[in-house]
């Protein structure tokens, strides 16, 4: 099945877990699926930014964003925010995948409407492997509002 | 007639006083308590006292005279009830009937301020004035602009009156000192327990003694009936006049209390001694403010430290889990993309970078984990502890097939706990059990019962057990009693099963005969008996 590009956006600021993601997205053949911002406010310039003839690919809305919470600028709850409250985006799946394991997060990010909270996962035999699960599963198995 | 006059103008006082409204007697209290005092002394004075006792003599030997003071005392306690209440009230002597020694009580214990309510006596305090001496006062409430109500003691001169009464041999009446109901002194009719002098170097020690002191006047009834020797007339005059100024001085204690006011100073030596006493009381009041201040500032600077050295160990712990977490991802990475162009040595050396990261970002994990047991708020409900713990074998079950069989379930207790926070610590003490258990098939007894105020769970293994000597370090963080190739493990989780129990307000322990196994135990408050907060202290 072919898919529409930016299926997923990765909103992530660390090289070494982009790295090993998008390594593990291209074992899998997603790499061209995946659009990578490396922080909220890029995230949200892409997402939410005005519509313009230089820009007109970004009203393209992805069907899942993978959000990192500790970011520079924008960070990921704040962003999750701006998502929720606007239109374009309030319906998109957010899945955050950070470092933090603090309840604090946990709690929060669900407040603020987060569809799943997931802790970065180090993995010997197959880094970084875990988004590409996590992917398939919101891609191919979930059924998202249309 | 000296001491005629002298009854006649206390009882005009005391008339006078009883028709007072509170604010005028607050008002006149001092200067009326001072008057009264130098009326009993001029009436005790030697001169006049050889001049009574002539005047006994001789009215002793008319029956007409003695008849008269008889129903003289007689109509005064007519007229002045509250005075006949005190004079009608002795321990030793016959009231004259008795449903008027009950009256006669009631009246008296109305006239006593609440403190003492229990006690028809007045309690006094013994006081050391600016020149040293040592009187007894009844304590009246204060209140200054700048304190509290509180109470001084205002009776001087009675003191200094019944002294004089004392030495000259008390009789009619008895005075008893008493140190929390313990009587001291007894001035009885015909002498005095112990000497005089003695009693003066008690009241030396009495300063030094603990409160509460009482002081108790008792004419005795005998006296308002009359018969009795001269000195016996003398002692009613001055019993009544004490008795006076005792009941004004009650009766001004207890408006000012009621009322939680008014000042009363009776000479310059008190003023100076109450002057004293304000700015000691000022200044321990100030150093007790100021030590207060400085344990809550210190106490608010711990409190920060403990929640900066939290913050800080979650922070080393969490930013290092990162990048341990990146060695770990590409050592992976050029193992599976390069593994083959590498040679055996460099394949051992690359599997030894991994293992040291994955240890790290183990001990990190636990690190965060016990961080986290410090944080988290704690909900607490009724938790069927063993609902829990069958749901904890059952997932220890999904990795350990044995632990199904191995794990008996005893009786357990239900708890007012926090079931998230129960649930880690069953699993941590039963998989350690488990873990200890070398032997197959391994034998894990969880039980619990109630005791006193608390709840006692225990979990209890046949393993290898501890050596009791180190019990103490069982519950400290990274603290291990094994090596690490003996079991595995980073040491962190009992401190986090410690922490979680204390955090209920409960206790942890354990038992162990070494090579025979261990009892872990921990306790949780009853319902009733807890506050728990969140800070990992518990107020009971």
């Amino acid at each position: 099945m072919a898919r529409p590009k930016f299926d997923v956006l990765m909103v992530e600021d660390d090289s070494n877990d982009l790295l090993v993601a998008m390594r593990a997205f291209r074992r899998h053949g997603l790499e061209e699926n995946v659009k990578v911002v490396h922080d909220g406010a890029e995230a949200h310039d892409y997402l939410l930014g005005q519509d313009t003839a230089q820009n007109g690919e970004r009203r393209l809305v992805p069907r899942v964003i993978f959000l990192d919470l500790k970011m520079p600028k924008v960070d990921g709850l704040r962003l999750l925010e701006q998502l929720r409250s606007h239109p374009r985006t309030r319906a998109v799946p957010v899945v955050v995948v950070t470092s933090s394991d603090r309840e604090v997060d946990v709690r929060e990010a669900y407040r603020l409407g987060a569809n799943s909270f997931v802790v970065k996962q180090f993995d010997l035999e197959k880094p970084g492997e875990y988004l590409v699960d996590i992917a398939r599963y919101w891609l191919d198995l979930n059924r998202a509002a249309s | 007639m000296v001491f005629a006059l002298g009854v006649a103008g206390t009882f005009a006082l005391w008339r006078t006083i009883q028709r007072w409204q509170d604010a005028e007697l607050e008002a006149n209290a001092v200067a009326v308590a001072s008057l009264l005092a130098q009326v009993i002394e001029a009436q005790i004075d030697d001169h006049d006292l050889d001049a009574l006792r002539r005047w006994a003599d001789l009215s002793e030997r008319d029956p007409d005279s003695s008849a008269s003071w008889r129903s003289n005392a007689e109509l005064f306690l007519a007229n002045y009830p509250s005075f006949g209440a005190i004079l009608r009230v002795d321990d030793r002597g016959r009231p004259s009937d008795a449903a008027g020694e009950t009256e006669a009580r009631d009246a008296l214990r109305g006239l006593v301020p609440e403190t003492s309510a229990h006690s028809p006596d007045v309690s006094v305090g013994p006081i050391r004035l600016a020149d040293g001496r040592v009187a007894f006062g009844v304590p009246i409430p204060v209140r200054t602009a700048t304190k509290e109500p509180h109470v001084i003691f205002a009776l001087l001169e009675p003191a200094v009156a019944l002294r004089r009464l004392l030495e000259h041999g008390a009789a009619g009446y008895s005075v008893r000192v008493l140190c929390q109901s313990e009587e001291l002194f007894r001035a009885v009719p015909g002498g005095f327990e112990p000497r005089p002098d003695q009693f003066w170097k008690n009241a030396e020690v009495a300063l030094r003694m603990s409160p509460p002191w009482t002081v108790a006047v008792h004419p005795t009834a005998m006296l308002v009936g009359g018969a009795h020797q001269g000195p016996g007339i003398v002692a009613l005059i001055a019993g009544l006049m004490i008795s006076a100024l005792v009941a004004l001085l009650v009766h001004v204690s207890r408006v000012a209390r009621a009322r939680g006011l008014s000042l009363v100073r009776v000479d310059a030596d008190l003023r100076e001694s109450i002057g004293e006493t304000e700015r000691e009381e000022t200044e321990v009041r100030e150093l007790r403010g100021t030590f207060e201040t400085r344990v809550t500032q210190r106490t608010a600077t711990l409190q920060e430290t403990i929640g900066d050295l939290e913050t800080f160990n979650y922070s080393v712990a969490h930013d290092l889990r990162s990048p341990m977490g990146a060695v770990i991802n590409f050592a992976g990475i050029l193992e599976h993309d390069y593994g083959a162009s590498l040679d055996a040595n460099a394949r051992e050396y690359l599997g030894r970078i991994s293992a040291s990261a994955q240890g790290a970002v183990a001990l990190m994990n636990g690190l965060l984990a016990f961080s986290n047991s410090g944080r988290e708020e704690l909900h607490m409900r009724q938790v069927d502890m063993r609902d829990l713990v069958e749901g904890v074998r059952d997932d220890l079950a999904a990795e350990k097939p044995d632990a199904a069989s191995a794990v008996q379930i005893g009786a357990l207790p239900r708890a007012y706990a926090d079931s998230s926070m129960m649930r880690r610590v069953f699993t941590n003490l039963i998989s350690n059990a488990l873990k200890f258990s070398r032997e197959a098939p391994a034998q894990v007894e969880v039980g619990g019962y109630a005791q006193a105020n608390e709840l006692i769970y225990y979990v209890r293994d046949q393993g290898v057990g501890f050596d009791m000597r180190y019990a103490h370090k069982l519950f400290g963080v990274f603290e291990r009693l094994h090596s690490r190739g003996e079991f595995e493990g980073h040491g962190v989780g009992l401190a986090i099963v410690s922490r979680l129990v204390r955090r209920h307000g409960g206790r942890i322990w354990a038992q162990s005969v070494l090579g025979k196994g261990a009892t872990f135990f921990f306790s949780l408050p009853t319902r009733g008996s807890r506050d728990v907060r969140g800070d990992g202290t518990t107020q009971v």
